[in-house]
């Protein structure tokens, strides 16, 4: 099954890559996406319909082809999606930060990023708190219409735990080697980050439990640090407290996108308050935030400017920062989801993959070999962990050939059909590699791992 | 005359010898004191006048601040009230019953037992404290009932007191205000939200009976010769955050709810309670009272909105100046508990609107849910305050500059009684002068250090002493005095004539005549200062660092005491003419404790001020209220010194 996998990878990556190369001048990542999003026939959907790139590849129509390959090469080329996010406020007239956080929480976790890639932090309990008129529960809205407490909610720091060095250690992976894993940041350089943080702030300062505070510039270095230990792939830091845009002012690392509540001198304000409650449940800017992403599914074609287009200064009672100018590939480009939904990892056949002998090995036996050579940093592990058949690339742009299901008889003349092209293939790779790790997205880490051998 | 020798074998002879360039620092030196001295002496008055005008100027509008809650965790407010119609039936139905039986007994015992039945009866931990007082008119027995309702899921280490005194303050049985607490006991246990206990205390008499549960609940024990004895107490709760006193002493329909605040010796709750308290109120559309007086939204004019604020602001002053327990809450402050008491208008001419009883309960459980939501001691807001409203006060940086100005008037004072005794030059010092055709220089008498006088300490010392000493034998002699007072029935104006001759016997005979067995009549000689510039000194310097001290404390009674006082040292000085002479007596004798009070007296009738004798002797000897030994012990003897002064020797 890996074999297969990585084989029929390999065959796109030779053939992207070569068709790349002469469509360079127009295949950027923004006009592809414009034109992607633009063109009513040939969206990227279209292919994850068919559920099948490498048949369109294959196609007779060039027009085709070259659509396919646009959409393969325009979208984000993350691998996976990690969530940070915190609430820097403890105390029970806080009880909005706790909500607006959980907010943020339960969309992204229905937009598709799994708890093991969310990293909660939440300064207080506010749910059992003795002032709580309703045990248990944390609401966002005085209609009280969600618990956001309600379900399956994974805390991974909580209460005193929520403190500068503990973010910082978070965001940059220097973790005392007690810490478990589940409360590391186990990203890599293929994962797009949301940082989401909440709380009171002044300007370029964000208070953590009335007992510290983190400056912009802690934000910027732990930032710029995470981009040399390649931790990131593109970023996404939201901040909602009063004075919000002071705090990524300071950023100087690329790829990171920034988005805040109020600009410099402005205070960001609750929604409205739950009397029954007693408290403030929500702010502004995340409540209209939400009034966005909670509209959207999984897979939704929503980019992140039409996100930002949708704040409304007068709604919010200040005005939202946004900073693009480290994000080259424009707010246009990036979608909500590439930050707020999660990759999928799932890919479902009703057949198995076969394996070829001389290209099995088993992912226990890698494994062997990776600790042997001393590697065990949380990116490695990261790669260990991902089981190699699984494709790392976004389902609803599927950049991983599938087997169709009542394509296999059309397939097996395919496969033979390239089946000499293997060996040549997987030579051609070596020389290829240091290229396509910077464009390919879903299927280098596979690729790499068997390289590295 | 110093000469000072040129040396022969300098540099050329010049128009400025060495000799005189020497001597200029020193002259500018005593220039530069001299006129310091002479402007002090001359304006130093000027900051009384100052002080007092900007005391004047503090009803107007400009110098408040609108109250606002500081601290984030109270929301005041914002809750939904649940008191509903079914816990005012449950109020309206326990004032019957507690009428009913304060007409059927007199015994405390019964009283409390009462109320520990019902507060069992919600599934309290309810117990009953007995206590004794002992006084010149006998012992006085009481008992205070209290339960103890704990917080559903709290820690149960903080607790939010809701007391009410059996009786209100004018005697009558407060029956409104004891149903208010049973009712609320009752109301609490219906709810999961509280994060504090709730202790209910019903204290009778009061508020003896707050001082003895309060000691109690702090581990506090009688000693065996202490008036007041009390039992240990049963149960216990956490620390007490808040207290919430209860009056109420009508049936169910008022049309004011009046604010408490000032505690023992003018100590003030933090300035968040009693903001959230009016705020509750005012959000149910209670109208706030302060004093008996409801601000109202608009005014005729400036200046009926300056008397009306004026007016508030002197009845804060004065209350908060003799610094008596005027309800339960005030004995709280001692114990860092932050508390207020609400107490009921029954009737504020010309109002027409009236207060239900279930706005009253909604605004109480309006205030308990706030208090409910903090999480520390109330720190934010001010400590310090004058309110001219009960919405709006003035900080202790608006008013304690006037406050300042009128004492620091003494200190001034005092400063210039130093420079003078010591050097007492009329005329600015004159320049050296070169002697003329010669090599001399000729240096003015004033810079000459021969020319500084000693000053006399001791007599001043022992002068002081006697004083203090007559104060502390008062001080000593108050209870029997007091007894005798109410005992032997004698007339307060034969009372006030008899201190009178025996302070007249004190000032201007025994301690002249002391001062002159021990050292002498203290009059100037050619090489020793008066000593009674010396004795103005030290008087001047004690009294503006008490009343300087004292402003921080209590403003209202710093003020009180430096109005009358700060003009009379000003004048107090030894002198030949009959005229001043007589009066500074008269300014002399209207600043002491027996002319204020006759002032009172005066102004307000003589029941006032004998009342005010009797509650302040009360004040100290039962709650440990400071204005009395304040009084006996230091501005008492100063202003016998101050008479002793104007009685001595040039």
């Amino acid at each position: 099954m890996p074999s297969l996998c990585r084989l029929s990878t390999r065959l796109i990556l030779l053939f992207s890559a070569a068709l790349f190369f002469h469509q360079l001048d127009s295949a950027t990542c923004s006009s592809a996406h414009a034109d992607n999003s633009h063109d009513p026939v040939l969206s990227p959907a279209d292919f994850t319909n068919s559920n099948n790139v490498s048949l369109a590849l294959w196609s007779p129509e060039p027009a085709v082809n070259d659509a396919a390959i646009e959409g393969f090469f325009s979208q984000s080329g993350h691998t996976n999606n990690w969530a940070v996010l915190v609430c820097t406020s403890r105390f029970w007239f806080n009880y909005r930060h706790i909500a607006n956080t959980l907010s943020i929480y339960h969309t992204v976790k229905r937009l598709g990023i799994p708890d093991s890639n969310i990293i909660l932090m939440l300064s207080d309990d506010v749910a059992c708190n003795a002032r709580n008129h309703f045990p248990a529960t944390v609401y966002n809205n005085a209609g009280r219409f969600l618990d956001l407490y309600g379900r399956n909610i994974e805390v991974d720091y909580r209460g005193y735990e929520v403190t500068v060095e503990n973010f910082i250690r978070l965001l940059t992976g220097r973790h005392d080697p007690a810490v478990p894993r589940s409360k590391r940041l186990l990203t890599d350089d293929r994962s797009n980050i949301l940082v989401y943080m909440t709380g009171h702030g002044g300007d370029e300062f964000l208070k953590f439990q009335d007992a510290e505070e983190i400056s912009s510039y802690d934000i910027a270095d732990a930032f710029g640090q995470m981009h040399e230990k390649k931790r990131y792939h593109e970023l996404f830091f939201m901040i909602d407290t009063c004075q919000a845009a002071s705090m990524y002012k300071q950023i100087y690392s690329p790829n990171i996108l920034a988005a805040a509540s109020a600009l410099t001198g402005q205070n960001s304000y609750s929604h409205h308050l739950d009397p029954e409650i007693g408290v403030a449940v929500i702010d502004r800017f995340t409540y209209y935030n939400l009034e966005t992403l909670e509209k959207l599914k999984s897979g939704d074609e929503s980019t992140l400017s039409q996100l930002f287009g949708s704040y409304n200064r007068y709604a919010i009672a200040s005005t939202p920062g946004i900073r693009t100018d480290l994000y080259p590939r424009g707010t246009g480009a990036a979608l909500v989801t590439d930050f707020f939904g999660g990759v999928q990892n799932v890919q479902l056949t009703d057949t198995g993959y076969r394996l070829s002998p001389s290209l099995s090995s088993s992912p226990a036996s890698r494994r062997l070999q990776l600790s042997k050579s001393g590697k065990s940093s949380p990116h490695n592990d990261k790669q260990l962990e991902a089981p190699p058949p699984e494709h790392r690339g976004r389902s609803r742009k599927s950049t991983a050939p599938r087997v169709h299901k009542d394509g296999r008889p059309a397939l097996g003349p395919f496969l033979g059909g390239i089946a000499v092209f293997v060996g040549l293939a997987w030579v051609g790779v070596g020389g290829l590699k240091g290229k396509k790790e910077s464009v390919n997205s879903g299927n280098s880490n596979p690729t790499r791992a068997t390289g590295s051998r | 005359m110093a000469l000072f020798r040129r040396k022969a074998a300098s540099a050329q002879p010049s128009d400025t010898p060495a000799a005189v360039k020497e001597l200029r620092r020193p002259h500018m030196r005593r220039v530069v004191a001299y006129y310091v001295r002479k402007t002090l002496t001359l304006f130093s008055w000027i900051f009384y006048p100052v002080g007092v005008i900007w005391l004047l100027l503090l009803p107007r509008d400009e110098f408040h601040h609108k109250a606002s809650v500081d601290e984030n965790a109270l929301l005041p407010g914002q809750t939904t009230k649940y008191f509903s119609s079914m816990d005012m039936y449950a109020v309206n139905s326990y004032r019957l019953r507690v009428n009913q039986l304060a007409s059927q007994t007199r015994s405390p015992a019964e009283y409390a037992a009462f109320i520990q039945s019902e507060l069992n009866g919600f599934g309290m931990e309810a117990s009953i404290q007995n206590f004794v007082l002992a006084t010149n008119q006998g012992a006085t027995i009481g008992a205070n009932s209290y339960g103890i309702s704990r917080a559903a899921r709290g820690d149960g280490t903080e607790a939010i007191v809701i007391s009410s005194p059996w009786m209100d303050d004018g005697g009558k049985v407060n029956a409104d205000g004891v149903g208010y607490v049973l009712a609320f006991a009752k109301f609490v246990t219906k709810f999961s939200h509280w994060s504090k206990d709730f202790i209910f205390l019903v204290t009778h008499p009061s508020p003896m009976g707050t001082r003895a549960w309060l000691e109690a609940y702090h581990g506090e024990q009688p000693g065996p010769n202490d008036a007041l004895q009390y039992d240990p107490l049963e149960t216990h709760s956490g620390a007490i955050q808040e207290a919430l006193n209860l009056e109420f002493g009508g049936e169910g329909d008022y049309a004011a709810i009046e604010i408490l605040v000032d505690g023992l010796n003018g100590q003030l709750p933090n300035a968040d309670l009693v903001t959230t308290v009016v705020n509750c109120a005012q959000y149910e559309g209670i109208p706030v009272a302060l004093h008996q007086a409801v601000t109202p939204e608009k005014f005729d004019s400036n200046w009926t909105r300056y008397l009306h604020k004026a007016d508030i602001l002197a009845e804060y002053m004065k209350s908060q100046a003799l610094g008596l327990p005027r309800s339960d809450h005030a004995l709280y402050a001692k114990y860092h508990i932050e508390s207020i008491t609400l107490r009921a208008i029954k009737d504020i001419p010309g109002a027409q609107y009236r207060v239900s009883g279930e706005q009253i309960g909604r605004a109480i459980e309006s205030a308990l849910r706030s208090f409910n939501n903090l999480l520390e001691r109330l720190h934010h807001a001010y400590w310090f305050y004058i309110m001219p409203t009960a919405a709006s006060y003035i900080p202790i940086s608006v008013y304690i500059p006037p406050v300042i100005l009128l004492s620091v008037t003494l200190v001034f004072q005092s400063l210039v009684m130093w420079w003078m005794s010591g050097e007492p030059g009329q005329t600015a010092p004159a320049r050296s002068q070169r002697i003329k055709d010669s090599p001399y220089v000729a240096r003015s008498p004033q810079l000459s250090s021969f020319n500084t006088r000693t000053r006399p300490i001791f007599l001043p010392i022992v002068t002081m002493f006697l004083c203090h000493a007559t104060g502390a034998f008062a001080l000593y002699m108050s209870p029997t005095i007091l007894y005798i007072a109410q005992h032997g029935d004698i007339n307060p104006l034969n009372m006030a004539a008899c201190v009178l001759i025996v302070t007249a016997v004190i000032y201007g005979f025994m301690i002249p005549t002391l001062q002159r067995l021990m050292e002498g009549s203290g009059a100037s000689t050619a090489t020793t200062a008066p000593a009674w510039m010396v004795v103005k000194c030290i008087a001047c310097a004690e009294l503006g660092a008490a009343l300087i001290a004292l402003s921080t404390l209590n403003p209202s009674l710093s003020i009180a005491l430096a109005i009358p006082s700060v003009p009379a040292f000003l004048l107090a000085k030894p002198t030949g003419s009959h005229n001043s002479f007589a009066i500074q007596l008269i300014a002399l004798f209207l600043a002491s404790p027996i002319g204020i009070l006759g002032a009172i007296s005066l102004l307000t009738g003589l029941g006032t001020a004998q009342d005010l004798v009797r509650r302040s002797a009360d004040g100290w000897s039962l709650y440990g209220a400071w204005l009395f030994p304040f009084v006996l012990l230091v501005y008492w003897p100063l202003n016998l010194v101050g008479h002793v002064i104007v009685g001595m020797e040039q």
